[in-house]
């Protein structure tokens, strides 16, 4: 049981998987699609709203950087027109410095800058230049007398419009940085330049401008870039006064310088991948960038993107979870439905080997039937032999036949016949039913020999002519010219198909006739036909067909319904009309039409009812050769033929009866017998008497014929086996051979078969009763129904006898002398062994009259 | 299968999936007599589809984001169309004077042209690449006039008008040098045409403090003509000034890799030590080893004076206008200058221009040789994308005439002296013997002590002076603790490399 259940449990949990898998790549699939397009549509969104915000503050910046500046000139301007801020300026320009003026306009314009530039921080420095370019008055003490290159100045005349206005920015030689000075002139009266006033702009303030109050995010940022020594530069970054070597550089710094204004990702300065706005602002020549990291823009769409990944990751789980229940559910089911399958086949396999112990039992039993009914008929065959002898022997010897002798053995004889008739009814019905159990156990083999075909339906019409002629119907044999005499296929079977579509025949006849027609087909346009036939009756034989032989047996009987026709040949099926006759066990159709499919056919039958029916099937035969049409009818053996050593048989047998019947068989003929009960008791006769030859049963107590047949192979002088077995299996007869048997018969066995035997292993010669030849087949009346003999003597027949012992038989016979006949007719040749019989026979019955008839023509 | 899956979805309410999943439902059961296989792969199919489609309609990557930059989100500043006016871009002066001299033709200009110029202001080092980004911004200005050097030269290609027409006039009086430096611009073009206007000139001279001079004991006589001789001449002074003077320098030179200065004043002592780079043909002689030692020799000469603190420490920061805000701060005792701005800076002050402030030539060779003192010509350019160019150069005919030039030039404070010898002789300006300053450069231009920068055999050079392959190499020996010879070998692989880049 255990051994079941792993595989399935390994099946099981393999499905499982096997859905499970699926299912995650599936899901994993969409929350990767899902995940992506959220992540993809969020940065979209996000850089679509970071764009507009840092454009927004790129705007604003822009304005605000061009508002500061504006502003810037104008306070700067308002300082330089300052009324008495111009006056005093001019009392500088044109006063000795050391006059008191001077040194009073001096004063005030210093107190002047300072207030300013406390009130006013973007102003960082606020001077007073000559007009030799140097410094006469300063916020800064340290730049008083120094000299102020003009190439940094920004000269302003009025206020500019702050998008106009270009401030000439300078690398500041005191903080290295850049810088911007506004300048104002100063015209004496003759609008001569005196002088100017300068002013340091505090560039701080534009960075706080710049960097404050962005509006953006933790890497967000806004800057200038101004091109200071022809390289980009910082305008505004206390950290990063210093240009770094090669200025900062980026995609929005390059695009801004060449006055572009634009946004996109890229990467900044510091090699940051950020998404940026740069703008160029004209007027100014700076480039003002507004740039956040990617990273930072783009996170809320990433934690949307990795939520909704978790989140499906989730459902995912626990879908999978359902997923996992149901696959296991549909594998649970799956299971139950093959342990289902199982359980069937296990009650297929239970049913099938019920029927095949059925079989096996039916068989055996039918076995355990047949041995005793073997024992009855064979004495029954056995005391009419007697019989017939002691009649023969008797009307020989004796002239005189007592009335009441003769009616003695006659009414003997009629009992006999009705043992005969009756146990071979018993053994018919026996046989049917172990046929049919052979057949449904697959044990029936198709077993071809070569046969005479004619002389078979000879006999078959012998055997049922008086069947039909009791019931005054009329039998007809019709065999067509083309119809091979020998041929190669299984007798047997044949015979028995035709003897029971024939015997049905005449049983559901009650008047009228009943034919048997066999024609040969052409084989050649039969060739597929033969093949489809073949196959479909899963006949076992090979596809060498010489001939096709067609069977037609019809009567003018009771015919069978329409609605029975289909189960005609169901087994045990019995008919309206058979259930009626009340005879036969339902079997010989079904026994029939599957011997007819071994052969090589099928049996269709037409039926109308109370019309009459047509049972019709062809089998393949193939021909037989010259060299395999061996004489089959034998006569009955009567003695040995003289002139041949005495042969020792020792007959081995548990049950006496049978032991009886070989014994007796073997010593009528002449052999020399002895017995043996058993096997051990068979190897001490072996040793003490050395037989010619040994009939084994094999199986025995003490001592089976198996172990028996062994141990005499291992002794000194060879000897011949045969088997004698009551088993009807082909295999037993390998295994017999297999232990070292030199033929094998089995029970019940014909007399015949046993005589031929030891003819073809001792190399026997008997004298028979009679001996047949082919052409006088026709001519030959046979016991075969075990029916008394009706000799159908012809006139034709007495020839081979002398003319003058036929005008002396004539003479007895007119002279009713029947024991002058009896020494006639032992005159005759042991060659006409039938004419003797048969001549003996109508002494026997007092047909003189026929004698007379016979021998009319050679009187 | 799929029906049940639907229902457990639809159980936990998961409805997006279990919506995928009605769908396939219906798809399942619209062609259910199709294949599966069929539909898994259209399913597939169906996925892979709406991911290209997800993925086309957002920003995905930097590389997508930055096509739509360049292609859709970019917006260049409208191109100038307008011709009413004419934009000018002016170098800023280093007085105030130059400004107002340029003011005072355009002011002229305006008086009696359609045409108005609107004149702009831009400090020399910054307006030239800035000019270059409005141009490539499509807001070329018509004219541009930059002190320093507009390198390099390919950038300007193709972007300057041929003014040969205004230069014409000008070939008879202009000297040679004026003229062949006119024709750095559209070199690679017909040898005759011209594409920029020469408007003045002028030399390194060497500016002193008169004064400091007598405090240490000296008289401008005594400044030694020879090269050895003069350079001690200043320590000596230093040595001398110093106990009174304690963080006075005597020597002025520049040491730093921004200031155009720097090579200025190199290239003269290259000069004197007869180190040639380029050959009167522009071939590049660097690979000759003598002409390595020989630049070795120069640095190492060069850097004697700030090595031994007689050039200012903070000397390696300066820009162009450093030196001369140090001199006239009088920081350091002298300074060799490319422009008269130094004289120009005090011109209203007469103590100092005419008693205070003295200006001499480079002292001659070592070898005893004179040293021709390297000019500079400065030009007009006309831009040919611009809306006026006509105008533009009727303006700078305008300004170049004779008169107008020669006011110009002369209300400029005498910072440069006209390209023209016959102006020269033509005004007394410029023979004034009582100006200090002109007339001792006015004396080397016309003694023709006097030579072309090698930019003028080679243009490529152009770019050894823009990039200040000298300035970079004085400054590492300064700063870097490089050697002389490790600098000498960069500034060599850096000049070739500039020569094959611009081939």
């Amino acid at each position: 049981m255990a051994q079941t259940v792993d595989p399935a449990i390994n099946q099981s949990s393999g499905f499982t998987a096997r859905i499970a898998r699926s299912f995650l790549l599936l899901a994993m699939l969409s929350v990767a699609l899902v995940g992506a397009v959220a992540y993809g549509c969020g940065r979209k969104a996000l850089a679509d709203a970071t764009y507009s915000q840092l454009n927004m503050i790129a705007t604003l910046k822009q304005k605000e950087i061009t508002r500061w500046l504006e502003s810037c000139e104008e306070d700067f301007l308002l300082i330089a027109e300052f009324p008495t801020v111009t006056t005093d300026i001019q009392v500088l320009f044109s006063e000795p410095a050391d006059s008191a003026v001077y040194q009073a306009a001096y004063s005030r314009v210093s107190d002047y800058f300072a207030e300013i530039k406390q009130n006013k921080p973007k102003f960082t420095e606020l001077s007073i230049q000559n007009k030799a370019n140097q410094i006469i008055l300063s916020t800064n003490p340290d730049r008083v007398g120094t000299y102020e290159i003009s190439a940094n100045l920004t000269v302003l005349e009025s206020v500019v419009a702050g998008e106009n206005f270009a401030p000439n920015f300078y690398v500041s030689p005191q903080a290295g940085g850049p810088a911007i000075t506004y300048a104002s002139k100063f015209f004496d009266v003759d609008n001569s330049r005196q002088g100017m006033l300068l002013a340091d702009l505090n560039l701080k303030r534009i960075d706080d401008i710049i960097s404050e109050h962005s509006g953006l995010a933790e890497t967000g940022e806004t800057y200038l870039v101004g091109s200071l020594l022809n390289q980009p530069a910082f305008l505004a970054r206390p950290d990063t006064l210093l240009p770094p070597p090669d200025g900062p550089m980026s995609l929005g710094i390059e695009r801004a310088f060449r006055a572009q204004n634009g946004e996109g990702v890229y990467q900044n300065y510091a090699g940051q991948t950020v998404i940026g706005v740069y703008r160029w602002l004209a007027g100014q020549d700076i480039a003002l960038l507004a740039e956040i990291e990617r990273a930072e823009a783009f996170a809320p769409a990433r934690a949307l993107a990795t939520t909704i990944v978790v989140v499906s990751l989730g459902a995912t789980a626990i879908l999978l979870l359902g997923v996992g229940r149901l696959a296991r559910q549909l594998s649970a089911s799956r299971q139950q439905i093959e342990t289902y399958s199982q359980q069937l086949e296990k009650t297929a396999d239970v049913a099938n080997s019920a029927n095949r112990a059925k079989s096996e039992f039916l068989a055996n039993m039918s076995h355990e039937l047949r041995t005793p009914l073997n024992a009855i008929l064979g004495f029954t065959q056995l005391m009419r032999r007697e019989s017939r002898r002691y009649a023969f022997q008797s009307s020989v010897s004796q002239s005189f036949v007592s009335q009441s002798s003769a009616f003695q053995a006659s009414t003997q004889n009629e009992y006999l016949g009705i043992i005969s008739r009756s146990g071979e009814h018993l053994l018919n019905l026996i046989n049917d039913v172990l046929s049919m159990s052979k057949i449904e156990a697959g044990r029936t083999t198709f077993a071809p020999v070569c046969f005479d075909l004619r002389y078979l339906l000879l006999t078959l019409e012998e055997m049922l002519r008086m069947r039909a002629e009791s019931k005054a119907i009329q039998l007809r044999v019709d065999i067509d010219p083309q119809v091979p005499q020998f041929i190669k296929t299984d007798e047997v079977k044949l015979r028995q198909v035709l003897v029971n579509l024939v015997g049905n025949a005449i049983k559901f006849t009650q008047a009228g006739w009943v034919k048997l027609s066999v024609s040969r087909d052409a084989v050649a346009t039969e060739k597929g036909v033969e093949k489809g036939v073949e196959k479909a009756a899963g006949s076992t034989r090979s596809a060498d067909v010489d001939a096709v032989i067609s069977f037609v047996v019809q009567d003018t009987g009771v015919g069978i319904p329409a609605v029975e026709l289909p189960y005609l040949f169901d087994p045990f099926f019995q008919s309206s009309r058979t259930r009626s006759a009340q005879q036969g066990t339902g079997l010989g159709l079904a026994i029939s039409q599957r011997f007819a499919g071994m052969l090589g056919g099928e049996i269709t039958v037409q039926s109308v009812v109370d019309a009459g029916s047509i049972f019709s099937f062809s089998i393949q035969a193939q021909l037989a050769t010259p060299e395999e049409r061996i004489e089959r009818a034998a006569g009955e053996v009567v003695a040995l033929a003289p002139g041949q050593p005495t042969y020792r048989v020792l007959v081995v047998e548990d049950i006496f009866s049978a032991r009886q019947l070989m014994v007796a068989l073997l010593s009528q003929v002449g052999f020399e017998v002895q017995t043996a009960n058993n096997g051990a008791a068979a190897i001490e006769a072996f040793k003490a008497w050395q037989p010619h030859l040994i009939w084994m049963d094999m199986h025995m107590p003490v001592m089976d014929g198996y172990e028996a047949t062994r141990q005499i192979r291992a002794l000194e002088p060879p000897t011949k086996i045969i088997a004698i077995t009551a088993n009807v299996f082909e295999k037993e007869k390998a295994a017999v051979l297999a232990c070292g048997c030199d033929d094998f018969v089995r029970k019940p066995f014909e007399t015949c078969l046993i005589f031929e035997k030891m003819a073809e292993h001792l190399g026997v010669q008997y004298q028979y009763q009679r001996e047949l030849s082919v052409d006088q087949l026709a001519v030959v009346t046979t016991d075969t129904a075990g029916e008394r003999s009706q000799l159908s003597l012809q006139p034709e027949m007495m020839a081979v006898m002398p003319a003058a012992w036929l005008a002396q038989c004539h003479q007895a016979a007119v002279e009713v002398d029947s024991e002058a006949l009896g020494q006639l007719i032992a005159q005759i040749p042991i060659e006409h062994q039938q004419l003797k019989l048969s001549l003996s026979q109508l002494v026997q019955d007092f047909c003189f009259d026929e004698l007379i008839t016979l021998t009319q023509t050679y009187a | 299968m799929l029906t049940r899956c639907r229902r457990l979805l639809k159980t936990i309410g998961y409805r997006a999936v279990s919506r995928i999943i009605d769908y396939k439902i219906t798809r399942y059961t619209r062609y259910k007599t199709l294949d599966y296989g069929i539909i898994r792969y259209g399913l597939l199919a169906l996925l892979a589809g709406l991911t290209i489609v997800a993925c086309s309609s957002g920003p995905f990557g930097s590389t997508v984001s930055l096509d739509k930059t360049s292609e859709t989100t970019s917006e260049t500043i409208s191109a100038r169309t307008s011709k009413e006016s004419l934009i000018v871009l002016w170098d800023k002066g280093y007085v105030t004077e130059e400004d107002e001299a340029i003011q005072k033709v355009v002011d002229d200009w305006n008086a009696q042209s359609d045409l108005q110029v609107e004149l702009s202001f831009y400090n020399s080092g910054e307006i030239a690449p800035r000019t270059l980004r409005f141009s490539q911004a499509g807001q070329s200005p018509d004219i541009l006039f930059a002190a320093k050097s507009v390198y390099p030269v390919s950038d300007w290609d193709g972007k300057l008008a041929d003014v040969s027409d205004v230069v014409s006039p000008l070939l008879e009086s202009y000297t040679e040098v004026a003229l062949r430096s006119a024709k750095v611009y559209g070199s690679e073009k017909a040898g005759d045409r011209y594409y920029a206007v020469p408007l003045n000139q002028s030399t390194t001279h060497i500016y002193y403090w008169k004064d400091l001079l007598q405090e240490a004991g000296y008289r401008p006589a005594d400044i030694p003509a020879e090269w050895d001789d003069f350079w001690a001449f200043w320590q000596t002074v230093q040595d001398n000034l110093a106990p009174a003077y304690p963080g006075l320098r005597s020597i002025g030179l520049p040491y730093s890799k921004n200031a155009s200065d720097t090579y200025h004043i190199f290239e003269h002592v290259l000069s004197a030590y007869n180190v040639t780079l380029v050959d009167a043909q522009g071939k590049l002689l660097v690979d000759d080893p003598t002409v390595k030692a020989g630049i070795v020799d120069c640095l190492n000469w060069y850097l004697q004076f700030y090595k031994a603190g007689y050039a200012p420490s903070e000397a390696v920061r300066w820009l162009d206008p450093e030196n001369n805000r140090n001199f006239l701060n009088r920081a350091v005792v002298m300074t060799p200058n490319p422009t008269m701005s130094i004289p120009a800076a005090v011109r209203n002050d007469d103590a100092i221009y005419l008693e205070q402030l003295g200006t001499v030539p480079f002292p001659n060779k070592p070898d005893g040789a004179p040293l021709p003192h390297f000019v500079s010509i400065r030009q007009a350019v006309v831009f040919a994308d611009a809306p006026n160019v006509r105008g533009a150069k009727d303006f700078l005919t305008y300004l170049t005439q004779p008169a107008v030039l020669s006011d110009f030039l002369k209300a400029s404070y005498g910072r440069y002296i006209p390209p023209s010898i016959g102006h020269i002789e033509a005004d007394l300006f410029w023979q004034d013997a009582a100006d200090p300053h002109v007339s001792a450069v006015v004396e080397t231009v016309m003694a023709g002590q006097t030579q072309p920068f090698q930019n003028v055999y080679n243009p490529a050079y152009g770019m050894v002076m823009e990039q200040n392959v000298w300035g970079q190499a004085v400054y590492d020996v300064a700063m870097n603790n490089m050697s002389a010879e490790e600098a000498a070998t960069a500034a060599i692989a850096q000049i070739k490399s500039i020569f094959q880049s611009q081939l």
